[in-house]
C-alpha cells in the first residue's frame, strides 16, 4: 500500500463504517425487532432434556396433566373469590433475594404498594417484604431507616419488624431507624399514631404524632419523649414524601432523632438523589444512551451543560456520539474542558476524533495537536500523534506529517502506525 | 414474631423488580441462575445492535433475526463462562461477528456445491438477499468478503458498532495488541480495495473533497 492511501485510510474507513451502519440503521427501521418470547422459547427448549414418550408416559402425562388442570382451576377460583394481595415496585434498590431490597449506598430506594402506600429506604437501609395481604404487608427492616407513609383504610393492617421489635400501624406517617449492631430502636411519628412491642416492653407502647419511641433492646432501656422541645422549630419531617415522588432531592432520614449521637447511615442532603430516578450512570452501564440524551434535551441542554456535574456531561457527550448525535457531543465536550481541567485533554481527543469522523479534517487536526500539548504522555498519545500523521499528510501539510511521523516512531517504534510512520519518512 | 414467621408468603404475587434497571453484571448473574426475565431484559437492551452487527456482516437477510435468536441462546447456555460480565455488549458483538463469520462460510460451501450442480445458489422456494440497492454499499459488501476473518471481523466492530480497541479485544477474545493489529490490517485492506473500486471512489472522492 502506498503511503499517501495509508493517510487517508482512518479517514476512509471510518466513511465506509459510517456507510454500513446507516444502511443498518434504515434496516432496524423498516424491520422491528421480534419480541423476547421466540428467543426464550428456544432458549428453554435447548436445555430440556429430549424426552422419549411412551404410551405410559403418555398415559401418566395425561393423568397428571388433568389433576393440574383441576388444581389450577381451583387456584384460579379461590383468586377470583378473594381480594388480591398487594402489589409493590421497588424503585433504585438493588434486590439480594426475592423480596429483600437493599438501598445503594448513595441513593435511597422506595417501595410503592399498589394501596398507594410507600416505604422509602435511606441509602444502605435493607429490608424484606415478608408478606403482603389485601390489607397490608409485613416489613422486616434488617438495618438502616425506612421512612413509611401507610394510606389510612378500614381493616388495613401492615407491621414493620426490626430485631425483635414490632411497630403496628393502621395509618400513618412515620420514620423508623433500626441499629442491629447495638439493638437501638427509634421511631418518629409524624402523623397518625403506631404500637410497638416487643424487646424489653412488656406490654404494646402507643406513640401518637409528634412522639419519639426510643429503646435499647440490650439494656432494656425504652421511653416515648417528644419530637420537638418546646420552642424548638419543628424541622422538616425527614421524608417529605412529596419531594421523594416529584423533586431530585430525597428523603435522608436526616430528621430522625440522634440522641445517642451514633451515626446514622443516611447520607448527606445533596449526595441523596430521587430514589425512583436511575442515575446517568446507571443507564451508561445498562447501554441506554437514548435516555440520557433525552432527558437532557428535557431538561434543556445548555442547562445541563452548564449545571449537571462534569461527570454527567462525559456521559451526555458519550451517549451522544453513540446515538448518532455528534452536533450535540461536540457540544457537551467542548462545555467539559471548561468544567473540569482534568478532562479538557481527553476531551480535546475526543473531539478529534469526533471532528475526523465528520470528515473535518482541519478541525480534527487542531483538536489532536491541543491533545498532543496538554497531555504529552497521556493514554491516547499514540493514536493522537498517527490521527496528527495522516490528517497532516491529508491536507497537505508534509513537514507536519514528516514531524509527526518521526515523534511516532521516537515513541512507538513497533506500533501499528510504525510501517506508515516509515512510508512518509522514506518519501522524498 | 413467632406469628409473622409462621404466617403464609404470597411473595410469589408481587411484581418482581424491573429487570431494565439492573446492570450488565447483575443481568448476567441472573440469567446465570436460570432467571428468564434476566435474558429477556438483555434481549431488550441489546438485541437491536446485535442485529446491526449482523446485518453490517451477512447484509439484509432472510436468516438474520434467526441468526439474532442465536447470539443470545449461546449467550444463555455459556452464561457462566463469561469471565467479565460487565462486558456484556462486547461478548454479544463478539459472538454476532463470530456468527457471521461461520454463516459466511456455511453459505460459501452450500453456493460451491450448488453452483456444482449448475443451479441458482437460492433456491426456487428461497428468498434472495436484500442485498441494498445501492452500488457503493454493493461494491463495500464484494469487498468486504474479499478481506479475512479477523480483520473482517475487527473493521465491523471498530468502524461499524465503533467499538474502542480494548472492547474489540473483548469482542474477539484477543489481546489488545492482536486487536489492534487486526483493526489496522482490515482497515488497509478495505480501503485499499475501496481505492479500486468506482463505485466507491466517487463517494470516498466527496468525502476528501468534503474535507477540504
Amino acid at each position: 500500500m502506498k503511503p499517501s492511501e495509508h493517510q487517508h485510510s482512518e479517514m476512509q474507513a471510518r466513511a465506509l463504517g459510517a456507510l454500513l451502519g446507516e444502511e443498518a440503521q434504515e434496516f432496524a427501521a423498516e424491520h422491528p425487532l421480534p419480541t423476547a418470547d421466540a428467543l426464550l422459547e428456544r432458549a428453554w427448549s435447548g436445555l430440556a432434556p429430549r424426552p422419549t414418550w411412551h404410551r405410559t408416559t403418555w398415559r401418566i402425562s395425561g393423568a397428571l396433566a388433568a389433576a393440574a388442570a383441576v388444581v389450577l382451576l381451583s387456584v384460579w377460583l379461590l383468586r377470583m373469590l378473594s381480594p388480591a394481595p398487594l402489589r409493590y415496585e421497588a424503585k433504585g434498590a438493588s434486590e439480594t433475594d426475592q423480596g429483600t431490597f437493599v438501598a445503594r449506598q448513595v441513593t435511597p430506594a422506595r417501595l410503592e404498594f399498589s394501596d398507594g402506600s410507600a416505604v422509602v429506604l435511606s441509602s444502605g437501609a435493607k429490608v424484606q417484604v415478608r408478606e403482603t395481604t389485601p390489607r397490608g404487608a409485613t416489613l422486616l427492616l434488617d438495618r438502616g431507616i425506612a421512612t413509611s407513609e401507610i394510606v389510612h383504610q378500614p381493616g388495613a393492617a401492615w407491621s414493620l419488624l426490626a430485631g425483635t421489635f414490632s411497630v403496628r400501624v393502621v395509618g400513618t406517617r412515620f420514620v423508623t431507624e433500626w441499629t442491629p449492631t447495638s439493638g437501638r430502636l427509634r421511631v418518629e411519628v409524624l402523623e397518625g399514631s403506631v404500637s410497638v412491642e416487643g424487646g424489653p416492653l412488656s406490654t404494646q407502647s402507643v406513640v401518637r404524632a409528634g412522639q419519639r419511641f426510643h429503646a435499647d433492646a440490650r439494656s432494656g432501656a425504652w421511653g416515648v419523649e417528644a419530637l420537638h422541645e418546646p420552642g424548638e422549630a419543628a424541622a422538616a419531617p425527614s421524608a417529605d414524601f412529596a419531594d421523594v415522588a416529584s423533586s431530585a432531592t430525597a428523603p435522608t432520614g436526616g430528621g430522625l432523632g440522634n440522641a445517642s449521637g451514633a451515626e446514622t447511615p443516611a447520607a448527606s442532603a445533596d449526595s441523596v438523589r430521587l430514589a425512583s430516578a436511575p442515575t446517568w450512570a446507571d443507564l451508561m452501564s445498562r447501554g441506554d444512551f437514548k435516555t440520557i440524551v433525552s432527558e437532557a434535551k428535557r431538561r434543556g441542554i445548555d442547562s445541563c451543560l452548564t449545571g449537571c456535574s462534569p461527570a454527567d456531561v462525559r456521559r451526555l457527550a458519550d451517549a451522544a456520539r453513540y446515538t448518532g448525535e455528534y452536533a450535540l457531543a461536540e457540544r457537551a465536550l467542548v462545555a467539559l474542558r471548561g468544567r473540569s481541567p482534568g478532562s479538557a485533554a481527553v476531551a480535546s481527543y475526543l473531539l478529534g476524533t469526533l471532528n475526523e469522523s465528520r470528515g473535518r479534517s482541519g478541525a480534527a487536526l487542531r483538536w489532536y495537536e491541543t491533545y498532543l500539548r496538554e497531555a504529552p504522555g497521556g493514554q491516547f498519545h499514540a493514536d493522537a500523534l498517527l490521527a496528527r500523521m495522516r490528517l497532516s499528510a491529508a491536507t497537505g501539510r508534509h513537514q507536519a506529517a514528516r514531524q509527526a511521523a518521526r515523534e511516532y516512531l521516537a515513541a512507538h517504534p513497533n506500533g501499528v502506525g510504525a510501517t506508515a510512520a516509515r512510508g512518509i519518512l522514506d518519501k522524498p | 414474631m413467632v406469628a409473622i414467621a409462621s404466617s403464609k408468603s404470597t411473595v410469589a404475587s408481587v411484581r418482581p423488580f424491573p429487570r431494565a434497571r439492573l446492570g450488565d453484571s447483575e443481568l448476567v448473574a441472573e440469567v446465570r441462575r436460570g432467571s428468564p426475565h434476566a435474558l429477556r431484559a438483555i434481549w431488550e437492551r441489546y438485541a437491536e445492535a446485535v442485529r446491526a452487527t449482523l446485518y453490517s456482516s451477512l447484509g439484509g437477510d432472510p436468516a438474520i433475526d434467526d441468526l439474532t435468536q442465536e447470539v443470545f441462546v449461546s449467550f444463555f447456555r455459556r452464561a457462566a463462562q463469561l469471565r467479565d460480565p460487565s462486558a456484556l455488549r462486547s461478548y454479544l458483538m463478539g459472538s454476532a461477528v463470530r456468527l457471521a463469520a461461520v454463516e459466511k462460510r456455511s453459505r460459501a460451501r452450500r453456493r460451491r456445491r450448488l453452483e456444482a450442480l449448475a443451479s441458482d445458489p437460492w433456491g426456487p422456494g428461497e428468498q434472495r438477499p436484500n442485498v441494498a440497492g445501492r452500488d457503493a454499499l454493493r461494491a463495500l459488501r464484494a469487498i468486504l468478503d474479499n478481506v479475512s476473518e479477523r480483520p473482517r471481523m475487527a473493521f465491523i466492530l471498530r468502524y461499524v458498532q465503533d467499538l474502542t480497541p480494548p472492547e474489540v479485544a473483548v469482542a474477539l477474545g484477543v489481546s489488545e495488541a492482536t486487536a489492534k493489529r487486526a483493526i489496522a490490517r482490515g482497515r488497509e485492506r478495505v480501503t485499499l480495495l475501496a481505492s479500486r473500486e468506482p463505485a466507491l471512489q466517487s463517494y470516498l472522492g466527496r468525502l476528501g473533497r468534503d474535507s477540504e
